[in-house]
C-alpha cells in the first residue's frame, strides 16, 4: 500500500464540474492511466480516494487536493504524467507527493486564498479598509428553520486590495469553519455603498493549515 | 459566444460545456464542412445513445469535417437563452447552430418531434424547408422514426434511411462537389436524388381524397426515385465503431460502455418496428467485439460494460463473448450487464455470468398474458419458458423480477388481461417453491404495462389503436385482477401512447399541428412533467386536423399509406401475410428456423440472411 497526495488545477469550463462529478471523474482517470488505485473490501467496493474541501461550482482553482491509496508504489512523476495524458480539458495534475507517516491530513486544511475579480466599478481601497475595520461583519444566514445574524469577521483572515476590481481574500475553509468568497461579497454589497458585490470570476489560489503551511510540497 | 453567465444560473451546467474526455476539438475555421449533430432531447438522454456516438466518430475521422454535438437545452437553460437572446449552440465550440452547413437530427421517438421544431426556432433557422434561404444550413434527419418521415417532411430538407455509416459519407461527398460548383441550394438537393437511401421530400407531391386518405403520392422531379430503399451495412466486422466513447462529467442515463453485438433480429414479433426495419440480422464476431471492449475499457475508464442488441441471447457466439468479456472485466471491477435476455433460452450459466459482478433485478418481457395473444403477436415464448426462467432466477438468489407486458394489442380481451395477473401469481409461486435457505429474502415481482402503438412497416400497420378511455379501462381492470401483495403494478401514460400513435402513422398534414404546438409551448413531451394533452388537442383544433383519423380507424390494404414510398426491407405482401396470420393466432418461425420470405434478402441485395 502507498498513499499519495495530488494537487490539481481546475480551469476554464471545468469550473462547472461539481464535487460529486469530480470523484467519478478521477476514478475513471486512475483506470485510464492504469494506476493501481485501491478499493475497499466488501460487496460494493469503492475507490480509496478523497478530494479535499469542495470547491463551489463556477470557481476555478490551481490548488485542489486529492489523496489516493494505491496497492503498489508508483514514482510520483510517473503518476503525474500518466494522469495528465488522460485528463479532460481544463483539469491537470500539478504536484504529486507520496504521503509519509505523520504528514498532515487533508482535514487539517483551515484556510484558503481566492483571487476575486469584481464586476462593475469594483471597490475603492479606502472603502475596503473601512469595511475590514468594522468590529463585526454581520450577515443574515438562512437555516432550515429561521434566519439568524452571523458575524463572519472572525473567518476573514485578510483581504488584499490589488486594484479596484481585484481582491485576494484569505478565508476560513474546512470542516471547522467555512466561509465562501460569495458570502464575503454579499457582505461587501451590504456595507460598502456602491459596491455591486458581484464577481466576474473567483479563483482559488491556495489551501493551507492553521500555520499557513501548504499541505503538499514542491 | 461566451455563455458563462447563463451557465452560472442553470442546473447541471456540464450539460452545455462540451469539454468531456474524448470529445473532439478542431479549429472550425479550417473545416470545409461543419455538421451539427442534434439530439432532440436533453444531454443525459442524448449522450446515452449509441447511434450518436457512432456517427460523431465517423464524421470526425474525416479531416475536413467537424461534427459537433447539440442537445435540447433543458427548460431552465432555454428560458435563460431566450431572455438573453442566445441562439441554440453547439457544445464543442459554442457556435450558433445556424452557422453550420448541416443540422442533423436523429429521430428516436415520436415524442421528440416538438423538440425538433423548438430547436429550429431557438436556432433561428427558417422552420419550413421551402422558406430556407441560400445561406441557411441543410436540415436533415435519420433514425428509426425516419421510416415514416411524413409528419416532418415540410421541415426537413432530406432524410437518410437506414444505417448511416456509408450514406452519410456519400452525402458529404455530394456536398463537397456541390460547394465547389457554386450552384444554388436546390442543386445540392437534386444531387442527393442520386444517392441511394436519401429521401428529399420537396421532390414529391401528395394529393388527398375527400376522406383525408392519400389519393396520390408522386415525384415531381425526373430523377426522384419512386421508392427509397433503406441502407444497411453488409459486413459489421468491417464497419467503424467508436473505441473512445466520450466520458461525460455528469451522470447520464446509460453511463457506460456499450458493445453493439448485432443488428436486426431473427424473431419477427409482429408489433415490433425495430425487429422489422433493422432486418436482416447481421452479427459482429466475438473477436471483433472483444478487441473493441478492450479498447473501450482502456480509453474510457468506465466501470460498467453493457451489450446492446434487440435480443442478446440470440447471439450465436454468446458463450465466447461473455467468457471473454468476464476475463477483461472481472479483475478491473467492471460490471457487465446483458439486457434483452429472452425467456426461451435463458440459462443458469448466463445468469451466473451477469451475477458474478453484480446482482441486480432481472427483467423479462412476455408481452402478453395468454398463449393465444402471444401467438397473435408472434412472441414465441411460452408460460413454461417464463416459469422456468423465473425459477432459475429465484434459485440463483434473485429476488426482484420485472415483467413487461403490452396492453391494447390487436384481438385483446379481458381474458388476456387477466392472464397477466395470473402469470405474475405463478411467478410468485415459483419463488416459494425454492427452498428458504436458497432464495433471496425479499421477493418483488413488478408488472409493468405499456400501451401498444401500431407502427409503420410492421404487420400491424393497418390496425386500429385503442383510445384513451379503452386503455384506462384496461389498466383499471388489470389493477383489479392483481390481488397478490407480492406483485406491484405500474403502467405507462395512455395519453402519451395515443399521441405517439398519431405521429407514428401520420402524414404531411401533421406539420401544421407540430408548428402550432411548438408555438403553444410544447416541448419535452416524452417527460411526464411537461407533457400537456390539452395543449396538443388545442393544436389539433387550431390546425384543423383530427388526431383520431390517424389511429382510430382500421386501414384497408389498398389504402396508400403515407410511408409507402419508403422501403424498409420487408415487403408489403409479407406484412399483409403476417397480419392475416395474426388474426388466426398462427405463429411464424424465426429466421434461423425457417425463412419467412419477408423479402429483405431480395430488396437489399446480398441474397443471404444471418
Ligand atoms: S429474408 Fe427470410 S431469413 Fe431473411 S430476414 Fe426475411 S424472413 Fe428472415
Amino acid at each position: 500500500m502507498a498513499k499519495y497526495r495530488l494537487e490539481f488545477s481546475k480551469e476554464g469550463d471545468a469550473k462547472f464540474v461539481s464535487h460529486l462529478d469530480l470523484v467519478r471523474l478521477f476514478t475513471r482517470v486512475f483506470k485510464r492511466a492504469r494506476l493501481p488505485l485501491a478499493y475497499s473490501e466488501g460487496f460494493n467496493p469503492h475507490p480509496k480516494m478523497s478530494i479535499g474541501i469542495p470547491l463551489s461550482v463556477g470557481v476555478t482553482s490551481e490548488a485542489e487536493l486529492l489523496d489516493a491509496e494505491f496497492y503498489e508504489e508508483v514514482p510520483a512523476l510517473e503518476i503525474k504524467e500518466r494522469m495528465n495524458e488522460t485528463m479532460p480539458i481544463g483539469i491537470a495534475i500539478t504536484k504529486v507527493q507520496m504521503l509519509e507517516q505523520g504528514m498532515p491530513k487533508l482535514s487539517s486544511v483551515s484556510r484558503a486564498s481566492y483571487r476575486v475579480s469584481l464586476s462593475g466599478d469594483g471597490v475603492a481601497k479606502e472603502a475596503l479598509a473601512e469595511f475590514l475595520k468594522r468590529e463585526t461583519i454581520e450577515i443574515e444566514k438562512k437555516t432550515k428553520r429561521s434566519e439568524k445574524l452571523v458575524d463572519i469577521k472572525p473567518d476573514i483572515f485578510g483581504i488584499l486590495w490589488e486594484d479596484e476590481t481585484t481582491l485576494v481574500m484569505t478565508l476560513a475553509t474546512g470542516s471547522a469553519a467555512n466561509l465562501k468568497p460569495e458570502v464575503v461579497l454579499s457582505a461587501m454589497k451590504l456595507y460598502i455603498p456602491g459596491c455591486s458585490g458581484e464577481a466576474a470570476a473567483v479563483h482559488r489560489l491556495s489551501m493551507t493549515d492553521d500555520n499557513g503551511c501548504a499541505l503538499i510540497a514542491g | 459566444m461566451n455563455i458563462d453567465r447563463l451557465l452560472a444560473r442553470v442546473q447541471k451546467p456540464t450539460r452545455y460545456i462540451g469539454t468531456e474526455f474524448n470529445s473532439v476539438h478542431k479549429n472550425p475555421e479550417e473545416m470545409a464542412i461543419r455538421f451539427a449533430f442534434c439530439f432532440p432531447d436533453v444531454y443525459e438522454v442524448g449522450m446515452s445513445h449509441l447511434g450518436m456516438k457512432i456517427l460523431y466518430h465517423l464524421l470526425n475521422r474525416e479531416e475536413d469535417i467537424y461534427c459537433e454535438r447539440v442537445f435540447a437545452p433543458w427548460v431552465d437553460m432555454e428560458e435563460e437563452m431566450r431572455k438573453e437572446g442566445v441562439p441554440l449552440f453547439s457544445l464543442e465550440t459554442t457556435s450558433p447552430v445556424a452557422d453550420f452547413d448541416f443540422v442533423g437530427f436523429t429521430l428516436q421517438y415520436e415524442m421528440s418531434f416538438s423538440n425538433i421544431i423548438n430547436m429550429l426556432d431557438l436556432a433561428g433557422i427558417s422552420l419550413y424547408s421551402s422558406e430556407r434561404k441560400e445561406d441557411e444550413p441543410f436540415v436533415c434527419c435519420g433514425g428509426p422514426c425516419a421510416y415514416n418521415p411524413e409528419p416532418l417532411a415540410d421541415f426537413v430538407d432530406f432524410f437518410m434511411l437506414g444505417e448511416g455509416e456509408e450514406v452519410m459519407l456519400e452525402v458529404m461527398d455530394a456536398y463537397r462537389k456541390w460547394k465547389a460548383s457554386g450552384a444554388p441550394r436546390r442543386a445540392f438537393l437534386e444531387s442527393l436524388l442520386l444517392v441511394p437511401g436519401v429521401y428529399v421530400p420537396c421532390f414529391y407531391d401528395v394529393t388527398y381524397n375527400d376522406d383525408g386518405t392519400i389519393a396520390s403520392f408522386l415525384a415531381n422531379h425526373p430523377s426522384a426515385p419512386k421508392t427509397i430503399t433503406k441502407r444497411i451495412i453488409h459486413d459489421l466486422d468491417k464497419v467503424i465503431y467508436p473505441d473512445n466513447f466520450i466520458v461525460p462529467f455528469m451522470e447520464i442515463v446509460h453511463d457506460r460502455m456499450m458493445l453493439e453485438v448485432f443488428r436486426g433480429c431473427i424473431r419477427g414479433c409482429r408489433f415490433c418496428q425495430a425487429g422489422m426495419v433493422y432486418r436482416p440480422v447481421r452479427e459482429k464476431s466475438a473477436k471483433t467485439l472483444l478487441d473493441c471492449a478492450q479498447k473501450l475499457i482502456d480509453s474510457t475508464g468506465y466501470e460498467e460494460l453493457s451489450i446492446s442488441s434487440l435480443s442478446t441471447s440470440d447471439y450465436t457466439e454468446l458463450k465466447e463473448l461473455t467468457d471473454g468479456l468476464l476475463d477483461l472485466t472481472e479483475e478491473k471491477k467492471i460490471s457487465l450487464s446483458l439486457p434483452s435476455l429472452r425467456l426461451d433460452n435463458f440459462s443458469m450459466e448466463l445468469m451466473q455470468k451477469v451475477q458474478k459482478v453484480r446482482k441486480s433485478g432481472l427483467t423479462f418481457a412476455p408481452e402478453a398474458g395468454t398463449q393465444r395473444l402471444r401467438d397473435v403477436i408472434n412472441k414465441g415464448v411460452t408460460e413454461e419458458d417464463l416459469l422456468r426462467a423465473a425459477s432459475i432466477a429465484f434459485g440463483g438468489g434473485y429476488g426482484g423480477v420485472k415483467l413487461y407486458f403490452m396492453m391494447g394489442l390487436p384481438t385483446e380481451t379481458n381474458e388476456d388481461l387477466a392472464g397477466i395477473a395470473k402469470l405474475a401469481e405463478k411467478v410468485v409461486e415459483c419463488y416459494f417453491a425454492v427452498p428458504k435457505e436458497q432464495r433471496n429474502k425479499n421477493l418483488k415481482v413488478t408488472v409493468s404495462t405499456s400501451s401498444f402503438v401500431p407502427k409503420p412497416h410492421t404487420p400491424f400497420q393497418w390496425v386500429r389503436q385503442n383510445d384513451v378511455d379503452e386503455l384506462l379501462e384496461k389498466q383499471n381492470f388489470l389493477k383489479g385482477q392483481i390481488t397478490s401483495k407480492r406483485v406491484s403494478y405500474n403502467w405507462h401514460e395512455a395519453k402519451l401512447s395515443v399521441l405517439e400513435g398519431v405521429f407514428a402513422r401520420g402524414d404531411r398534414k401533421l406539420s401544421k399541428v407540430l408548428a402550432c404546438a411548438q408555438k403553444l409551448g410544447a416541448r419535452f413531451d416524452g417527460w411526464h412533467e411537461f407533457f400537456d394533452w390539452d395543449l396538443w388537442m388545442d393544436a389539433f383544433r387550431k390546425a384543423g386536423v383530427d388526431p383520431y383519423f390517424y389511429n382510430l380507424r382500421e386501414r384497408s390494404y389498398d389504402e396508400i399509406l403515407p410511408w409507402d414510398h419508403i422501403n424498409a426491407g420487408p415487403s408489403k405482401e409479407f406484412l399483409m401475410r403476417e397480419n392475416e396470420k395474426a388474426k388466426r393466432a398462427e405463429v411464424t418461425p424465426n429466421c434461423r428456423e425457417k425463412c419467412a420470405g419477408c423479402g429483405v434478402n431480395v430488396s437489399l441485395g446480398g441474397g443471404h440472411c444471418g
